[in-house]
């Protein structure tokens, strides 16, 4: 009896230290992947606080100070604020429209007995794994003819609202169901009207839905590049950051520590964003297949 | 009586269908001008020549058969897939090889790590190409550098102006910033497992690399199957990163599907050919998916 306990703990004392050294070989290759992955951030921020001399004389170096010239001259003369300032208005916009457009539609797609409900909704999937690239041109000669182009913002936010309803409304009906049909029919005997419950009764109870949908659109809103090319082609106003970089780095060429400053303008407020939204990106990503 | 009241709910139906449709008006009101109608558009753009001004002239399918036929446009399309395969491959298999590391650290340990395995993902695609131009920077860039600090000088080169190179480098590039949504939408895949399958097997004695390949492994398989066909179509979208890190170069090596049309709508003014290319290239990626999807469909466990 007492040499078979002994002979328990002996196995598992073994059982153990060979886990613990699957554990220790994991964690020296995930660091070492941690440096990869992160180091080229951290050393774009090292360089953004660099004169362009003192970049050129030692790259491994730490800055001689905190230099914070770069920072402004890319806010400023590179307009980075400017272009940061527009593709938040045009992600606002887009994504508030978005959903509530969306919502209304997913709403009436699951509560409201409209026939042909299944066809609807395949059209939509179909619609959202369409790539972009069959739609941009004729899209474009459209707006141009409708007079869209002159008018700043309202191209893009047009494009993007109207290419993320169908993912966005399929992913909102599925939660739809997960409010109890009884909850509205008791409104409904109540007399309470559709606009009422849908806003009173159904979207109190979605917020998680409603942020999931919400992060996934910001995602491809805000890095969306090859239509927010186009539809700016004929003007300098209104450019999104996407499309401002480029030029920037266009006008700067190989001024690398003006560079830095601005990509670390743009990937700060993703990560700070990210810290406080994880939940509801990750819950986007699983969500379904993201259009772009 | 029973009839009244039949007749009074499918009025109450006929309400509610009318009151549904109002409520679908702006969503397909949207998808009509943004979608429907530039894919008939484009569809009949494809068989006419037109030059963005003046008239269009139909020429039947001549726009299609130049695009089978012009070098240049077959390869564009073929170097959209071979970016496509490679960055497909790179991000699956980092993937999923991080999710399982992560998955045997602490929880808190592991959030760190999974935060910064998903930072390059929350990038834009545009900034992180611009990250990956200062990175791979043939004199001034941190590969190269490093290579020089380690006295390793034989492995430097032009990443991004190299004929044999440029195609590996942006598939390595984006599978790498793809990575860390495969591995956060693996690891919430492994998160599913219930407990208890695991707590039999250790009991039974099996080591770490056992739990994956006999529980983990095929309990998510479902979850890889559809980050997969998820990872593939996404795959294709390499305007971005190309535009970006080589606008195409060098020379026009880089070149893929989406841009050689857009040069051909934009810069040439060929509008019914770049339709006839984004048709073709459209209906390859939708090909392509549905091949992935069909292959994977077959592989569900159920547990």
């Amino acid at each position: 009896m007492k040499s078979m306990s002994t002979d328990r703990t002996a196995v598992r004392r073994r059982k153990w230290n060979s886990d613990d050294r699957i554990r220790f070989g994991i964690r020296l290759v995930l660091i070492l992947a941690a440096v990869i992955y992160i180091y080229p951030v951290i050393f774009a921020g090292i360089t953004s606080l660099k004169t362009l001399p003192e970049f050129y004389s030692d790259i491994w170096a730490l800055p001689e100070k905190f230099l914070y010239r770069n920072y402004i001259d890319a806010f400023y003369t590179g307009k980075i604020g400017e272009y940061f300032f527009n593709s938040v208005l045009i992600a606002v916009l887009s994504i508030g429209l978005i959903q509530l457009v969306s919502t209304m539609a997913a709403y009436a797609l699951t509560r409201l007995k409209i026939p042909g409900t299944n066809l609807i909704l395949l059209l939509f999937f179909a619609l959202q794994i369409l790539p972009t690239e069959t739609i941009i041109i004729p899209l474009y000669v459209e707006m141009t003819k409708l007079g869209f182009m002159k008018l700043q913002y309202v191209p893009m936010i047009l494009a993007y609202v109207g290419w993320s309803i169908p993912g966005s409304t399929i992913i909102l009906k599925n939660f739809f169901h997960t409010v109890p049909a009884e909850l509205l029919e008791a409104a409904r005997i109540d007399g309470c009207g559709e606009i009422r419950s849908l806003f009173k009764i159904t979207l109190p109870l979605m917020k998680s839905a409603i942020c999931t949908v919400a992060t996934m659109n910001l995602n491809f809103v805000w890095g969306e590049l090859m239509w927010a090319q186009i539809s700016t082609l004929l003007t300098d106003k209104g450019l999104p950051l996407t499309v401002g970089l480029l030029n920037f780095k266009g006008q700067i060429s190989t001024n690398w520590p003006q560079l830095c400053a601005a990509i670390i303008i743009v990937v700060l407020p993703l990560y700070t964003l990210f810290l406080f939204s994880q939940k509801y990106f990750i819950a986007g990503l699983t969500a379904g297949g993201v259009k772009g | 009586m029973n009839k009244n009241i039949k007749k009074r709910y499918s009025k109450l139906d006929r309400r509610l269908m009318g009151m549904g449709f109002l409520f679908l008006l702006p969503a397909a009101v949207l998808i009509t001008f943004t979608t429907l109608v530039p894919i008939v558009w484009n569809c009949v753009l494809s068989f006419s020549q037109w030059n963005g001004n003046g008239r269009m002239k139909f020429v039947g399918l001549s726009n299609y058969m130049r695009v089978f036929t012009e070098k240049s446009t077959m390869k564009a399309i073929g170097n959209s897939m071979v970016i496509a395969a490679g960055s497909t491959a790179v991000s699956m298999i980092l993937g999923i090889v991080l999710a399982l590391m992560i998955y045997k650290t602490g929880k808190r340990e592991g959030s760190v790590y999974r935060f910064i395995f998903y930072s390059p993902s929350m990038m834009p695609m545009t900034v992180a190409g611009l990250l990956f131009v200062f990175v791979l920077s043939p004199d001034d860039g941190l590969l190269n550098n490093l290579f020089a600090a380690l006295g390793l000088q034989s492995l430097q080169h032009a990443w991004l102006s190299e004929p044999g190179l440029v195609l590996a480098v942006l598939a390595v590039v984006s599978g790498f910033k793809g990575s860390g949504t495969i591995m956060m939408m693996i690891y919430t895949g492994i998160l599913g497992i219930p407990e208890s399958l695991f707590e039999s097997a250790r009991l039974d004695g099996a080591d770490y690399w056992k739990e994956v390949k006999m529980i983990i492994l095929p309990l998510i398989k479902p979850t890889i199957c559809m980050v997969f066909s998820m990872e593939v179509m996404w795959s294709f979208k390499t305007y971005d990163m190309v535009w970006t890190m080589t606008q195409g170069g060098p020379g026009s090596l880089s070149k893929t599907a989406p841009i050689i049309m857009i040069q051909n709508a934009f810069t040439y003014n060929k509008f019914g050919y770049a339709s006839a290319i984004g048709l073709v290239f459209t209906a390859i990626v939708l090909f392509c998916i549905t091949l992935v999807r069909r292959a994977m469909k077959s592989e569900i466990y159920e547990y």
